[in-house]
């Protein structure tokens, strides 16, 4: 009669054992009616554990910082700041009010399309 | 590279077991949240000694183990101070006489029996991820693993009798 190791049993009833030694077992256990009475006393034991951690499952809502680059918010930083100074900058220099206007017009779409895209990409924190 | 983003991809599937963990050992809901939460972000912080080539679930399950440590210390110290009760202990899972009984028989256990049947069970890990969450060999979660469920099969056959 081939031997085997007790806890191969458990190894068994886990799916852990390789192939070719779970048919092995199995065809023991076929033949061996105390081996088949230990793994029988070993399934109710998994078989009543296995049904109450069914019932304990839950999903906890959890959060993380965000890790991704955002890159709507330096973007809307970028142009909070650039724009305006270009505007001011360019205004000084050609002394021309349209050009201004137009430029700072610009500033304000920018400005606005940055907190579009701060809200609109923002990443959502892990939640189950 | 395993970075934030995959890490946060990976948790994902594993909620609902470390849920069930945290709360079998913690047997209080609101405790296993927080030990959850705190165990992502003590991951994140820990990233970088995450081996990818290793399983992710008994590396992460390790920092959960901890964190729910951490809590239950916690918890006993409050209780100390407060000298009251005021967050009841739930049993460990619900109220089904099934668990409660299958509770009780649990308690008979030693302490690395009972660890490791919460891991196999309500965190459903894997013989690879149980060594690697409890720093033993996967020989050693073998015959552990079996004389926790024998001392089960055993305690419950008795109480059954």
């Amino acid at each position: 009669m081939t031997s085997f190791d007790p806890t191969e049993l458990s190894a068994l009833l886990d799916g852990e054992l390789p192939a070719e030694r779970a048919r092995a077992i199995e065809a023991m256990l076929a033949s061996d009616p105390d081996m088949r009475a230990q793994f029988e006393a070993l399934r109710r034991a998994d078989d009543a554990f296995r049904g109450a951690a069914h019932s304990a499952g839950f999903a906890p809502s959890i959060h993380l910082p965000p890790t991704n680059f955002d890159y709507g918010a330096a973007f809307g930083a970028a142009a909070f700041v650039l724009v305006p100074l270009t505007a001011w900058t360019a205004s000084k220099l050609l002394d021309g009010l349209a050009l201004g206007l137009i430029v700072h017009g610009l500033a304000l779409a920018l400005v606005l399309l940055s907190v579009v895209l701060i809200v609109g990409l923002e990443r959502p924190a892990v939640r189950t | 590279m395993f970075g934030p983003p995959e890490y946060a991809r990976a948790l994902q599937p594993v909620l609902g077991r470390a849920g069930a963990y945290a709360r079998a050992l913690l047997r209080s809901r609101p405790d296993a949240e927080d030990a959850v939460q705190q165990a992502a972000l003590r991951g994140l912080e820990r990233l970088a000694t995450f081996d990818a080539a290793r399983p992710f679930n008994g590396w992460w399950f390790a920092i959960l183990r901890n964190c729910c440590i951490d809590q239950a210390r916690k918890r006993k110290a409050w209780k100390t101070e407060e000298l009251g009760d005021r967050h009841a202990d739930e049993p460990a899972v619900s109220d089904e006489p099934a668990w409660a009984r299958l509770d009780n028989a649990i308690e008979h256990l030693s302490e690395p029996h009972q660890e490791i049947l919460r891991l196999r069970y309500f965190g459903e890990l894997n013989y690879a991820e149980l060594a690697q969450a409890l720093h033993i060999p996967q020989g050693t979660v073998m015959s552990r693993l079996h004389l926790a469920r024998k001392a089960l099969a055993s305690l419950l056959s008795e109480d059954e009798a």
